[in-house]
Order: structure tokens, then sequence, then C-alpha cells
């Protein structure tokens, strides 16, 4: 099927390439956006250890309901590769679109958990005046849901086109398949980060 | 050395004016009306928008300095309040960097030319490359927006907890206007790595490329390495300012100077996203004009990219007296001194191609030596400010003040000026007048000279930046810079007049007016829309043996008959 492309570059191959390249540059300065609030966090809570003024005496711990968070956008990155894997085996528009449904559904879940947890803590006393401890949690687990989010809508467009079986063996049929994955991808191993560097912040 | 045909004494290009209606198929007049401008997707016209943008904010920026030199010309008030003085200050700074400098270069001329030198039709991402305008615009009509909601004085730096805590209405509309320039700057600079990673035409190796992309290539490494962390910056700020959340705020157990050094993570590289392609513009308009073969092409080449690496590992310099640790202090003063070796090899290389050239003194070119010589000025006197011991005498006084505009504006925006002279034939396929453009580089450069070199003598006896106040002794280098920044204003007058007047009265461009062997002038002037028919292929864009001047076209032409030799051989070149 031709596609209607404003692209000056006239080789598929290297249109191909040049788009993931692209997206590859767009996650490395993504990267350095959680790299930067991550070393926020980690500045705030040392220098507040040091004067002994972090967490608050009735704040809760870590929120374990987000090991919960960890394992449906884990399995998200799980059943986006095996969209993008049964793509590349030539199956039908129903079983990539399945696996596409599956993961828009899991990535809901995780937003879902994020709320709960975000509820959850602003109940137990963990509100947003009352301490940076409690601030730089909600800003670090915000700004990955907020790009969790902006995800939301190329998601669900991928996934309207694996239905109609747009994606083929050939790479050059799903240029749109491998972006969106490369992009959740990405945020799940900035989740990983995320999760480790708010349990070892959240202790006391 | 290359000997090459020169015009005879008192011919230039473009004169006597060729008749007629110039190319028929040129970007200019391919559709016509102005949506088929603001929703192009042709590099050539999101060029010359972004052109038209950052001048319109160099005008603005350059009123508000006038503003502030003349409130300045003797102690007490002048003409205006202290708190509109710390507005028009701040304002002159914001607009200068965010507006002016940062998309001056890789977004007004990078973009025009940079698809061209690559002999390709377009940029990798042509809609992505439109959408950054359009945040661009966005991004400057909230700037706009913040000074009709009562402006904002809190110094371009935006340091806490004045940012914090100023009441004035226009921090929150201008914090979110930089964070959209910024995201506008992050997917130009992707769009240009994919570009010259993906369309670099047959022949043209990595070190074949013309020294302007380098430099394009290694600014765009930083804009989007760097970039983002202003961005997270930023919002934190608005965050703060709207919630006191107290992350900059040491009263609550946050820290005001982890706002300066992430403010400078992302700032001080971005004094490089501003040198670096003005460095890639003298390189070239050195060559061209001096119709030599540039000497030491992968040194400076290699220099652009080691500068890029440098410019993340220095930020601490500008916080030496804001309590950082002694030992850190030390460390970033001597990274500082490190980033003098890359700007010094780029300098000799140029005086070593200059030297035995056969210089044509065509206004680009009085550009570029000025640039050479401001930039001397401005990266030795870096040195000083980097050395520990004297920043702290130096340290926020109008020492610092001279420095940083002997190398943001005498040698970014000179840079920028001496590439929008050299292309514009290329952009409007009009010659501007030569002696007007003489007469106006030497304005320029003597009111620069003026205003600046004068500051350092009162940085080095005291007077601090930024006061609106100052002692009688101080009076006389204060009413000289003054009357220097008069002289550049009538200087950047008079250019800004006969550039307009080249647009309806001036003479046709031909093809290629300086003598320049890169793929840009290889196509007519204005090219055509989608630049070249075929992709051209290329060879050594220095060797200028071949080029020589044509009566006919008044320009120069490229004797095809003498090129097979030097384009063959696919090895990389040096």
């Amino acid at each position: 099927m031709p596609v209607v492309t404003d692209s000056p570059i006239s080789d598929q191959r290297t249109r191909l390439d040049a788009g993931r390249l692209g997206m590859l540059l767009f996650l490395l300065s993504l990267g350095m956006v959680f790299g930067a609030t991550i070393i926020a966090y980690v500045v705030v809570r040392l220098q507040l250890v040091a004067e002994n003024n972090w967490k608050p005496d009735d704040s809760p711990d870590f929120p374990w309901l987000l090991l919960l968070s960890t394992v449906l956008l884990l399995s998200s990155s799980a059943t986006m590769h095996a969209a993008v894997s049964s793509a590349r085996r030539g199956r039908p528009g129903r079983t990539v679109g399945g696996w596409m449904s599956v993961t828009c559904v899991l990535v809901l879940a995780f937003l879902v958990s994020q709320v709960v947890v975000w509820t959850d803590l602003a109940l137990s006393n963990l509100v947003f005046d009352e301490s940076l401890y409690a601030w730089m949690f909600y800003i670090l687990t915000g700004l990955h849901a907020l790009h969790v989010l902006f995800g939301l809508p190329p998601l669900a467009l991928t996934t309207r086109s694996a239905w109609r079986g747009r994606y083929g063996p050939d790479p050059v049929s799903r240029p749109g398949l491998w972006h969106c994955s490369a992009y959740w991808h990405f945020l799940d191993g900035v989740w990983v980060v995320l999760f480790l560097v708010l349990a070892w912040g959240t202790r006391g | 050395m290359t000997t090459i045909d020169t015009p005879r004494a008192g011919d230039i290009a473009g004169n006597p004016p060729v008749g007629g209606t110039g190319p028929v198929d040129n970007y200019l007049t391919w559709t016509k009306g102005a949506l088929s401008w603001i929703f192009t997707l042709d590099h050539k016209r999101i060029g010359v928008m972004y052109l038209t943008g950052v001048l319109v904010s160099f005008l603005v920026g350059g009123l508000f300095a006038l503003i502030v030199r003349t409130e300045l010309i003797a102690p007490g008030k002048t003409f205006i309040e202290p708190e509109t003085y710390n507005m028009f200050f701040t304002l002159h700074g914001a607009v200068m960097v965010f507006l002016v400098i940062i998309p001056s270069i890789p977004a007004s001329l990078g973009n025009f030319v940079l698809p061209v030198m690559l002999g390709a039709k377009d940029v990798a991402f042509p809609r992505l490359n439109l959408f950054s305008f359009h945040l661009w615009m966005i991004g400057a009509l909230f700037t706009v927006l913040a000074l009709l909601l009562g402006g904002f004085d809190t110094g371009w730096t935006f340091y806490t907890p004045y940012s914090t805590k100023t009441d004035m209405g226009g921090v929150v509309p201008v914090l979110f206007g930089v964070f959209i320039l910024g995201f506008s700057s992050i997917f130009t600079g992707l769009n240009f790595i994919v570009t010259v990673h993906k369309m670099r035409p047959p022949g043209m190796t990595w070190f074949r490329m013309p020294l302007f992309l380098w430099a394009i290539y290694a600014t765009a490494l930083i804009q989007i390495l760097a970039t983002p962390v202003l961005a997270i910056t930023l919002m934190l700020v608005g965050l703060e300012r709207a919630f006191q959340i107290g992350i900059f705020d040491a009263a609550m157990g946050g820290d005001p100077v982890l706002f300066q050094h992430f403010f400078w993570f992302y700032s001080h590289p971005a004094v490089y996203i501003m040198i670096l392609p003005a460095m890639g513009i003298i390189s070239d308009l050195i060559a061209v004009h001096s119709h030599r073969h540039i000497f030491g092409y992968s040194f400076i080449a290699y220099s652009s990219v080691a500068i890029a690496i440098f410019s993340f590992l220095v930020w601490g310099h500008h916080m030496f007296t804001s309590g950082q640790s002694a030992l850190l202090n030390t460390i970033f003063s001597a990274i500082t001194f490190s980033v003098a070796v890359p700007s010094a090899i780029k300098v000799f290389n140029w005086l070593a191609t200059l030297y035995k050239g056969s210089i044509a003194l065509n206004t680009p070119m009085l550009y570029a030596l000025g640039f050479i010589f401001l930039f001397t000025i401005g990266g030795l006197t870096g040195i000083y400010l980097g050395t520990l011991n004297v920043d702290v005498h130096l340290h926020d006084t109008y020492f610092v003040v001279a420095h940083f505009h002997y190398v943001m504006m005498g040698s970014a925006l000179i840079g920028f000026i001496g590439g929008l002279h050299h292309w514009w034939p290329k952009m409007f396929g009009r010659m501007y007048n030569e002696t007007a453009g003489r007469i106006g580089f030497v304005l320029v450069f003597i009111g620069f000279n003026v205003t600046f070199f004068t500051q350092f003598m009162l940085g080095s006896q005291g007077m601090p930046r930024r006061y609106y106040d100052y002692k009688p002794e101080f009076e006389i280098y204060h009413l000289i810079s003054t009357i220097g920044s008069y002289i550049m204003a009538a200087g950047f007058f008079l250019t800004a007049i006969y550039l307009l007047h080249s647009l309806f009265r001036g003479a046709r461009a031909p093809a290629n007016p300086w003598g320049g062997r890169s793929l840009e002038w290889q196509c007519t002037s204005p090219p055509p829309h989608d630049n070249f028919k075929v992709t051209p292929s290329v060879g050594d864009c220095y060797d200028f043996s071949v080029v020589r001047w044509s009566e006919e076209e008044h320009g120069y032409v490229i004797d095809r008959s003498k090129e097979t030799d030097s384009s063959s051989g696919e090895g990389s070149g040096h």
C-alpha cells in the first residue's frame, strides 16, 4: 500500500531509519527530563535527611501498591512486544490488535493504580503543602503518569490500525507500531528506576 | 595556494543589474497567499519566517537595551523609575537570549541553508519543522502576553527566590513561554541531527561536510540534551510559585542553589548553542571570501564536537560565589580553562586560512574578521572569569556584562549578521548595496567596542551589574558606553534600511556571488521550490581552484572541466 508522505526521503528503508533515529533522539531528550527530576529528588532528600527534616513523623511509608503498578506496566511492555513480534511473523490483524488491546487495558489499569496511590496518600496526611517529602513523591510519579497519559492517544490509534491489519512482516509497513513500542518500553524502564529511587527515598 | 580569477576592481557581483524577472521557478513565488506561508512545509519559507521573527525580536530587544543604556547615561534617575528599569534589563536579556540569539542561526539560517547544503529537498521531518516554528510563535506570543500582564523583573535567569517571590504578573506567562520555546529548540535540533545523518548526498562523507553543518550538528546535540533540563526547571519554578512547594526555598527545607545548578546545566550549554553555529558560519565565510581551502578542516570539525562535550561540564563556573564547595569550584575552574583549547584551535585555523588567501573584503567577510577580533577578546576575558580567585572580585560586575556581550553579541550575533549578509542574495535573489554594507559594519563594530570595552573598565573598578544608580566616578564610563550604543544603533538602523531597500531595488543576485563551492551556490538565487532536480554529487566543498569569475553571469561559476578529478574518490577526504 503506498504511503502518502511529506518526507523528502524517497527511499523507504532510509525513511524508516530516519524516523527511528528521530524517535531515539526524542527519548534521549525525555530521558534528560526524568534524569534531572530524579537528581532533584536525590539532592533534596540527601540535604533534608542531613538536616533530619525529610520525613514528617506521621507520614506514611512507601506505598506497596506501587508494586502492583510495576507489575501492570511491565506486563504492558510484554504484551506490546507480543504485538510487535506477532506483526513481524505476519499474524492476522486480530492477533496484533488483540495484543494491543490488552496493552491498552494494562496501561489504563496502571493509571488507575496511580490515582489510587495518590488518593490513599492524600487521605493519610501526606497532603501537598505539608512537606517536600510529599511534593517530591507527587512530582516524580506525576511527571511519569503525565507522559503515560500523553502516550494514550497514539496508543489508541496504533491499536485501531493493528485491528485493521495495517502492520505486516515488512518493517516499512509498521513504523507507527515501532514508535509506539519504543515509547512504551522507555516509559517502562523509567518507571523501574523511579520505583527503586522512591523505595530508597521514602525510607526515614 | 589557490589562485583564482577575480573580478576587476570595482566590479562586484550582480553589478550592473541583470534585467528580467529572475528565475521563474523559485520558492518565494511557488504559491501565493499568507496561508501558503504559515502552513508551508518548505524549509526555506520556514527559515524566512523564523528570520522575520528573529529580526523583529532583535529590534524590540535592541530598543529595550537603548532604554537601559539611556537610563544609565547619568547617575540617579534619568527618565524611568527603578522598577521599570529592572523590568527593561530583564526584558532585554530574555528577548535577546530566548527569542533572538538561540533561534537566530540554527532556526533561521540553518533551516534555510542546511538542506540546500546537503543537496536535499527538505529537512528529514518537514511537518515537525513547521510544528517547531508554530511552537516558537506561541512561545513568543506568551512573552508578549507576559509584557501585557505587567512584565517581569527577575533577570533573564529567573533566579530563585526573586522569581518565586516577585509580584509582577508576567512571570508565569514568560516561564511558560520559554518552556514552549524550549520544545521548539529541541525539535529543531532533533530534525537537524536526523537530516545530517540520513540525507547527505552521494560523495559527502562526514569529513566532506561544510563546517557550518558540523557546527549545526554539534549545536543540535546540545539542544536535545540540555534543553529538557530547562523545561523541568521552569516547570518546578512555576509549581513553586503557584503552590509554595519549597523545593527552592531554604526556609522550607529546599535549596535555592539547586535552581542555579539546574538553570546553568542548561544555560551554560545554551551559551554554546549560541556561539557554535556562529563559529560554523565564520569557518565557511573565511574560506569562501578568501577563496582558499579551509586550514585544518578536521581540527575545526572535531573542536565543535569537543566544545559541545565540554559545555556540559562547566556550568558551575557561574556559581563560584554561590556557596559551592571549594573542591567543586576548583574542578569547574579547571574544566572551564580547557574550553579555551578547542576555541583557540578554531581561531588559529581561521587565521591560517586567511594567510596568503585572496581576500575579498565583502560585507560578510568584514563581519567574519570582526568576529575573530571580538571573539578573541570575549574568549580571553572568559579565562579571567574562569579563574577562581579573579572571579571572586569580578563576579556580578560589569566585567561579566562586557565579557558575555563580547561573546553573545560580538561573536554569536555578529556571526549571524555576517551569515545573513552571506546568504541574503541566495535567500531573496537580490544584492544589497555593498558600500552601505561596509559602512554599516564599521558603525556596528566601532559602536560595539565603545559600548562594551568601556564596561570592562567599569567592572574591573567595581561597578556592579544591574544597578540602577551608581557613584559619580563611574559616570564618564557610563556616558561613553551609552554613546557607543547609539553608534551601534545607527549602524543596525542603516543595515535594516539597505537590506529592506535591496528587496525592492537591489541588483539581481547571480547564483554564486561570492565564489562559494558548497551546494547552496549551485542552485539559482533564490532557489527553486525543490532545491535540486536531481540529487547532486559533491566533492571537496573547500576546493576553490575550480571556481572562476564569469563576466556574463556577473558572478562566479564552477568550471566543470576542472571539477572531475576533485570530486572523484570516496575516501574521507582529509
